[in-house]
């Protein structure tokens, strides 16, 4: 060891006295490269013709990205308009938005038949609405939240527990009222058991997004053999009633389901939206985040809770529908790349508009059964998907 | 000392939750617009005391002063303002482009938590030019080579516009051509009166490059000074266990060439 640095260990050390090239010139360390760039580093650039470029390139990009949001958003409502007027019985579609627009202010005539049948075709469509674009935003947070394409409700044991408590409660008799109070409030309950255990197992061990992921999927298989369980157990009725909600179906949805899901989803887009430049950062690693001066461990808490209590909220009044929340924020990201704060709404929009679509070809494709919106979405979403992540995978992820 | 050093560590130490006692009463300062090489075996407590200083990690005793100033009661916000951090890896995001990534940077200065203003696209567009990855702004950050990501990465810190920034193993998947291209830009960075402290395993690296070298071992300061003076043969096998050559090229540059590894000596009390 030499003399002068052993008198140093634990005593306060200066080198101000030390003398360094401050040229940058003179700096024989630098290539002529360098050296030349570092000249133009005091440049202004605000009248640079590069400068003025990328400005106006990436303003344009921001509005051809708002622009697809408002186009998605724009097809989901008319999706669901059409859809509705193609029930049985049912007017034209500007008669379809009059009837609605009345109902809402509680002028409509429920004793004509147009009314009474486009009134009774509606709840389905507005769920599909709605559930799609929650679905949709469950699955982009919680990708980016955990940083894995495979993340959304199901791998993270949500959808499971949902399955369970719905088991339970059809199984112990709520099979009489097809879809009752009683189911819904069991698969909410339920599905809030996997979030407990992650985040218990996230508060015990420090939990990296891999170990939330893995956990999820321990729960899942849980959930799915005790739901297995008491299918065989109860047999009957109750099991066909028990598939019926395993397969999932917006149809499902009551008049008086609807405003708890259009209260959960319209939350879960606000708050989502509001997080979403957090997001962005904690997307690119944990260590990137706390040195951004944001609390990754609480924001991805907060997301998790708020991913939950939505896919949680819509799964329980339509049953289980995957799909969704898994490739919609995927095929976004291709078209209008990963940045969360399009990301969200845009996948929102698009959501809606998958669900509303699938749910009209299901009523139409083997007319009178109605096949559906999760058969739908996963016959035809599935190969497409396939095909968008063969061509594309390249520049994703 | 008129001059307030830039950067001041006292007495910290740090103790993880599972006992392990990654850093034992560092104490050092450093002037301000240098570039400082941190080098040490792996485990040593490098990453350790960089996280303690940007406080990601809270330190178990001592204090952090940046500018005269200890960062302990600032905000994490505010710390961010102060320093920026280029970790080892970079997660892959979902395909994030450059200039967004770089964009990120700015994040503790964004006003309204959502729209960046005018003035932080042009930060980001000068930023992208200086650092030689303007033409890949489009790219997904994960579809570019190590060297270009490593850049885009330090443009990313730079428009933190920190005052000091902590750079841990930027160089260890490049090849030599990138390692020198990252090296010169830190060095010109620190032109532009930033402090920049960065972690390597490359001696010889270090040594050519940093202003400063600081050494440290199992969770101990050894040496802190200007790196011909502070690298010697003796060093090298007190912090290392290993015999190296350290010898001076035609320009007079140090190297560091290591021979063999000796195991640990005989008589070496532990640094308990």
């Amino acid at each position: 060891m030499p003399e002068q640095t052993d008198a140093l260990r634990g005593i306060p050390f200066s080198c101000d006295k030390l003398k360094f090239v401050s040229d940058i010139k003179q700096d024989v360390l630098l290539s002529d490269g360098v050296k030349d760039s570092v000249d133009s580093w005091t440049d202004d650039i605000s009248d640079d013709e590069m400068f003025s470029d990328t400005v106006s390139r990436y303003a344009k990009s921001v509005r051809v990205r708002i622009a697809m949001i408002v186009l998605l958003i724009v097809v989901a409502l008319f999706a669901a308009i059409y859809s509705i007027q193609s029930g049985p019985l049912c007017g034209d579609m500007i008669q379809t938005i009059q009837i609605l627009w009345d109902y809402m202010l509680g002028q409509a005539d429920l004793d004509d038949s147009v009314v009474h049948w486009t009134l009774y075709a509606t709840p389905p469509v507005l769920g599909a609405l709605l559930g799609g674009a929650g679905l949709a935003i469950c699955g982009a947070v919680m990708q980016s939240v955990l940083r894995n394409p495979m993340a959304d409700p199901y791998t993270t044991g949500i959808s499971s527990g949902a399955s369970f408590g719905a088991a339970l409660a059809i199984a112990s008799g709520s099979i009489l009222v097809q879809i009752s109070s009683l189911t819904v409030l069991l698969a909410f309950a339920f599905s809030m058991i996997p979030v407990l255990v992650i985040l218990l197992i996230s508060k015990m061990t420090n939990a990296s997004p891999i170990t939330i992921i893995m956990t999820g999927i321990g729960i899942m298989y849980v959930f799915n053999a005790a739901t297995s369980i008491i299918r065989l157990v109860a047999g009957g009725t109750a099991m066909s009633a028990l598939d019926n909600w395993l397969m999932g179906d917006v149809q499902l949805v009551q008049w008086n389901d609807l405003p708890v899901m259009a209260v959960i989803t319209v939350i879960g887009v606000i708050v989502s939206m509001y997080l979403a430049s957090r997001i962005n950062v904690l997307s690119t690693g944990d260590e990137n985040a706390k040195a951004m001066g944001i609390n990754a461990d609480k924001l991805r808490i907060i997301c998790l809770i708020l991913t939950a209590v939505v896919s949680a909220g819509i799964i329980s009044f339509t049953g289980l529908i995957g799909f969704v929340g898994l490739v919609c924020p995927h095929i976004i990201r291709m078209f209008i790349g990963a940045d969360n704060r399009y990301l969200i709404p845009a996948s929102a929009a698009f959501g809606s508009a998958l669900m509303v679509v699938a749910h009209l070809v299901g009523k139409m494709v083997i007319a009178p059964t109605l096949v559906p919106v999760g058969i739908i979405m996963a016959c035809v979403g599935g190969p497409v998907f396939i095909w968008l992540v063969i061509r594309k995978n390249k520049s994703t992820w | 000392m008129d001059e307030v050093p830039l950067l001041e560590v006292r007495h910290l130490d740090k103790v993880y939750e599972n006992g392990y006692h990654a850093d034992r009463d560092i104490s050092f300062s450093i002037p301000s617009g240098k570039l400082v090489g941190l080098i040490g075996p792996n485990g040593c407590g490098k990453t350790t005391m960089m996280r303690c200083i940007n406080k990601m990690h809270m330190p178990t005793s001592g204090d952090i002063l940046i500018d005269g100033e200890s960062v302990m009661p600032k905000t994490p916000a505010e710390v961010a303002r102060l320093v920026s951090n280029v970790p080892a890896e970079m997660t892959a995001s979902f395909g994030l482009t450059v200039f967004e990534t770089v964009m990120l940077g700015r994040y503790p200065y964004l006003q309204n938590m959502w729209w960046e203003t005018e003035e932080d696209e042009s930060i980001v567009v000068d930023t992208l030019k200086k650092f030689g990855v303007y033409h890949l702004q489009d790219r997904a950050l994960n579809m570019l080579s190590s060297g270009e990501q490593q850049r885009v990465l330090i443009a990313k810190a730079y428009v933190q516009n920190p005052r000091l920034m902590l750079v841990d193993e930027p160089t260890s998947h490049l090849d030599m051509k990138y390692k020198l291209d990252v090296m010169e830009y830190l060095r010109a960075m620190i032109k532009q009166d930033m402090t920049i402290l960065v972690a390597e395993h490359d001696i010889s690296l270090m040594a050519r490059y940093c202003d400063l070298c600081i050494i440290m071992k199992k969770g101990q300061l050894i040496a802190i000074g200007e790196p011909k003076k502070v690298i010697t043969e003796e060093l090298i096998r007190e912090v290392y266990e290993v015999e190296a050559s350290v010898g001076f090229d035609r320009d007079g540059e140090i190297y560091v060439l290591p021979k063999r590894y000796k195991g640990p000596p005989e008589d070496e009390v532990p640094l308990e």
